[in-house]
Parts: structure tokens; sequence; C-alpha cells
């Protein structure tokens, strides 16, 4: 189950695939030893910054991603004052988008976050922040980009594929 | 029947929750609230006499053997009243739902653009605590959010007072997002993670 998750993303690094160990661990572990805490450049051309909160409980997340000329993530940084699982799902995200086009992590869906973690049903808001906030950060990306004159990568406002760049949908591997 | 419907308010909590949710906690301490009347700015010490009170007179110890269930009920509702009332955010929410408004679920989602400058204080506030090394360095911190939940609470006052509910709701989760630097100030200690419990 967990291993077909991850299989879901081509470019997922492979480290960590065998880990038989409880779902709580893995939120404990995240919590505890959160991945790729810190910040990025937000002025920075390359960079996209999320920035959200969640009214119902008063959690704040912010996740920044860099992409890279091909237009994939090459790296993830993120600060959450929230509940463990809030830590835990923005954790696991900056993982999980890790070497993704822009199109693949904006098709990220709250579930799998939250079955990764195993979250319970009061806790799914908590993956959907985290899916917000990669939403938002594509978002920033792009608006970025579009307002500096240069084009976006990929996405719905992509121009015609130049030479490093292939065009929505047909993300290659 | 009274027995089946006390076990089964007992065993199920989600039932209880929504129960107490809609139910006008007001009413409960009418020496505090004559008239009916639902204000967001009261006395508190006045609500906590007439809880006592309350509780003292309806004590499920007291209470004649058949009618200990009704008297249970009743105290462990008055508690949740209490406690509900005399907490400005939760009396603010209790307010909102009354009115019909609601801020629970999965409205979780939702950002506005034009929360971005909103979140991102709070960011930078919440990680000045983080980077704090003495009980020193929180105390201007505590005293702005002191004062700027002091001036939220007065807001929601107005907001109420006029039945603007559209403005109480968005006061009332800015309320909520500085409750929780107010708690996380309150635990903090030298190098000790920042997590909410909630």
């Amino acid at each position: 189950m967990l291993r077909s998750i991850r299989l879901t993303s081509q470019a997922w690094p492979s480290p960590v695939v065998p880990m038989i160990r409880s779902y709580h661990q893995k939120v404990l572990d995240h919590y505890q030893k959160p991945r790729n805490v810190g910040t990025l450049d937000k002025t920075d051309i390359n960079v996209g910054t999320g920035l959200v909160g969640a009214p119902a409980c008063g959690d704040v997340m912010r996740l920044q991603i860099r992409v890279d000329e091909n237009g994939k993530i090459s790296e993830a940084k993120f600060k959450t004052f929230g509940c463990g699982s809030a830590i835990a799902s923005s954790s696991y995200l900056t993982e999980l988008v890790q070497g993704m086009s822009l199109d693949d992590a904006g098709r990220i869906k709250n579930t799998v976050i939250a079955k990764e973690l195993s979250l319970p049903p009061v806790k799914l808001h908590c993956s959907m922040l985290a899916e917000d906030a990669i939403k938002s950060a594509i978002n920033d990306y792009q608006s970025k980009r579009l307002k500096a004159g240069k084009a976006p990568t990929l996405g719905p406002q992509a121009s015609t594929p130049s030479s490093t760049t292939v065009s929505s949908g047909g993300a290659s591997s | 029947m009274k027995a089946i419907r006390f076990l089964a308010r007992r065993s199920s909590r989600p039932t209880n929750v929504r129960f107490s949710s809609t139910q006008n906690f007001y009413s409960l301490f009418p020496k505090t609230f004559n008239n009916n009347t639902k204000p967001f700015n009261f006395d508190v010490r006045e609500l906590r006499n007439e809880f006592i009170k309350l509780q003292s007179q309806h004590h499920p110890d007291h209470a004649p053997q058949n009618e200990k269930e009704q008297y249970e009920e009743r105290s462990s509702t008055l508690n949740k009243a209490y406690s509900c009332l005399k907490d400005p955010l939760l009396r603010a929410e209790h307010l909102l739902q009354l009115a019909g408004y609601s801020l629970k679920g999965d409205q979780a989602e939702h950002t506005d653009i034009s929360d971005q400058e909103f979140y991102m204080t709070i960011l930078d506030i919440h990680e000045a605590v983080e980077e704090a090394q003495t009980e020193k360095d929180l105390e201007p911190i505590i005293t702005a959010n002191n004062d700027r939940i002091k001036s939220l609470i007065s807001k929601l006052t107005d907001a109420f007072e006029s039945e603007d509910y559209n403005t109480a709701k968005d006061l009332t989760v800015k309320l909520r997002y500085w409750k929780n630097l107010e708690r996380t100030l309150r635990e903090w200690g030298p190098g000790k993670p920042i997590m909410f419990t909630h």
C-alpha cells in the first residue's frame, strides 16, 4: 500500500523506501526530526513561496520550492507553526515534491499525505493545509515568472516550449 | 428509556459536542444574563458566582435517587457552558454558532491573498519566539500580543453588538491565531520546539 503511493511519483528519490514501521511512528518521526526546515530566498526568481493558514485551528505553514531549469523542484523548505500532524504533513511534503515537475507537484492530493502519515479524520485538515501550501508555492513561482517576463516552465500559463522545457501534460520521465 | 438516552449521551462524544454546540449556553445563567441577552462582553466574576451557585444547587450527590441522571447531565452541561463562556475565543465561537455561522469543519483550506501579510506577521513572531534565548527576550512579544488580543476583544464586542457577524467571524479567526501564540509564549522554554496541541 505504502509502496504503491510512493511509486506514483516517478521522481521519488529512493533512500527511505523500505520502511516497515507503524504509521504512528512515522508521524512521530517527522515531527520530532522534521526534514527540510528552513527558508529559501523569496526574492529569487526560481523560488516559489506558499504561505497558508488554517482558520479552523490557527496553524500557519510556509512552504518554499526552488525550481531548476528543467521545471523540476530541486529543493523544498518549510516552516510550520501548528500541531504535530501539520508539522509532519509539511515535512513529508518537502520530501515528496523533491525532484517532481510542477505539474506533478500541483496534482498532489492531501489524501496521499494523510495516508502516508495515517492521519485520523480530525487531522485531515492538516494534510489539506499542506496541499494548499504546495499549490500556493507553485502559483507564486508562476506569477513571479510572468511578472518578470519569463514564461513559467510548466503549467497552464506555459508558453510554447523552449529548448529546455516540455509542454504541460507531457511531463517527461 | 431515560437510561438509554443517558448511555447514548455518554458513549458517543461527537453527538455530545454537536448537541452542546447548538444549545444556548447563556440561557443557563439567567441571573447574569437576564432578559435573554447574549452579550460578548460581561463580568466573568458574576458568571462564576452564578455557576458555583447552580452547581451546588444541583449537585449530583444531592440528587434524589430517581433524578440522579438529570442532575448529572445538568451538572456536566453547566461545566461545559461555563468553560465556554468564560473564554473569549470559545465564547465568540459559540455566539457565531448561535447565529448560524460555523468556524469548524473543512473550512480550513481557503486562503485569501489578503491574508498573506497577516500570516507573514504570525510566522515572523513565532520565529522570534523560537530564537529567543531568555524569558526577557519574550517580554516585548508578550506585551504586544496582550495588546493585540485586548484590541481584538474590544472590536469583537462592537461587532457582536451591531450584529455584524461577518466581521465577528474574521476577528474570531484572528483571535485564534493570537491565542495560539499566547499559549506558545506561556509554554516557552529555551530551545524547546514550538508545537500546538489542539
